[in-house]
């Protein structure tokens, strides 16, 4: 009993351990250098998003809701989106972010990939296309 | 031509209290990554060992079965066992992290720990996140009810068909 205590406990922690090292590597990167190029927002922007909205939409995205979540209160207060625009960004936050962390981490608990994105991706797009085509607050 | 000026990338930036310099090598970039990285799986392990140990040993020791009897009636809505209660509550009330020492600690199916995943990555942490859409705006803290309730409905309709997937 021990010893499946320590096999699965070691063998578990070491595959979280070896992609979450390589991930925020990768992340820090991308935050630093790639971020901040207007090029990441024109797939948002097609579904509807300004060019400012985009900003704390990825960060989010990418960074997760809570690591972010400094920046993207700021962001939303000081900016001069429209009620609609930050109803979208914080809808399609609550349900999609932390894209690449959260999945893989469940990943290596065992879960299938297709199954555990398709389904959060479709429900956030959906978010963002709905809104883009009824008028609040404007 | 970028459409962020230096001068708007200066307005997001400094409010975010990190620093604005772009000449830091990625040597320099990797090695704050694997920092960033190292403290995160720190707290990471920081909820996961507890929650697997205790859970591994409650459920070796057969004392989960009365727990899971209680769930199982809800938890059969979603196609799983009532041991499932426990990453699910733990995820959405602590975090991800807690959900996985959990999930590492009770003996589930693929498929399960697959719906299982899908629920706790719509709707978790719900406690520091709800804080969090409060702050931006009082009303977005409907947000936390709609993202259980969209776990729910997610997993009901996958429910019936993940063996045919999976």
């Amino acid at each position: 009993m021990i010893r499946d205590y320590l096999t699965s406990l070691f063998s578990f922690s070491f595959m979280i351990l070896i992609i979450i090292i390589p991930l925020f590597v990768v992340l820090e990167i991308l935050e630093k250098r790639w971020l901040r190029k207007a090029s990441w927002a024109r797939p948002f922007k097609a579904l509807g998003l300004s060019t400012e909205a985009c900003f704390p939409l990825l960060s989010g995205l990418i960074f997760g809701l809570f690591y972010g979540a400094g920046l993207i209160i700021d962001f939303l207060k000081n900016s001069r989106l429209n009620a609609k625009e930050t109803l979208a960004i914080l809808v399609f936050l609550s349900i999609f972010h932390s894209a690449f962390e959260d999945t893989l981490l469940f990943l290596a608990a065992g879960a299938n990939f297709f199954l555990i994105t398709i389904p959060r991706v479709i429900l956030a797009l959906s978010v963002l296309i709905v809104l883009k085509y009824i008028r609040i607050g404007e | 031509m970028t459409e962020w000026d230096d001068k708007d990338d200066k307005k997001y930036f400094i409010t975010s209290g990190r620093s604005l310099e772009m000449e830091e090598t990625f040597f320099a970039l990797a090695l704050s990554g694997l920092k960033r990285g190292i403290y995160t799986f720190l707290d990471l392990l920081k909820f996961l060992l507890p929650v697997y140990t205790i859970i591994f040993f409650l459920q070796e020791g057969g004392f989960l079965k009365e727990w899971a009897t209680l769930f199982s009636p809800y938890m059969s809505i979603f196609g799983l066992p009532g041991e499932a209660a426990i990453p699910l509550i733990l995820g959405n009330i602590l975090n991800i992290y807690a959900a996985l020492g959990a999930l590492a600690g009770l003996h589930l199916s693929g498929a399960e720990i697959t719906i299982i995943s899908l629920m706790l990555l719509i709707s978790h942490n719900q406690i520091m996140e709800g804080a969090v859409l409060f702050k931006v705006r009082p009303i977005f803290v409907l947000l936390v009810p709609f993202r259980l309730f969209l776990s729910i409905l997610v997993a009901v309709t996958l429910n019936p068909l993940i063996h045919e997937i999976l």
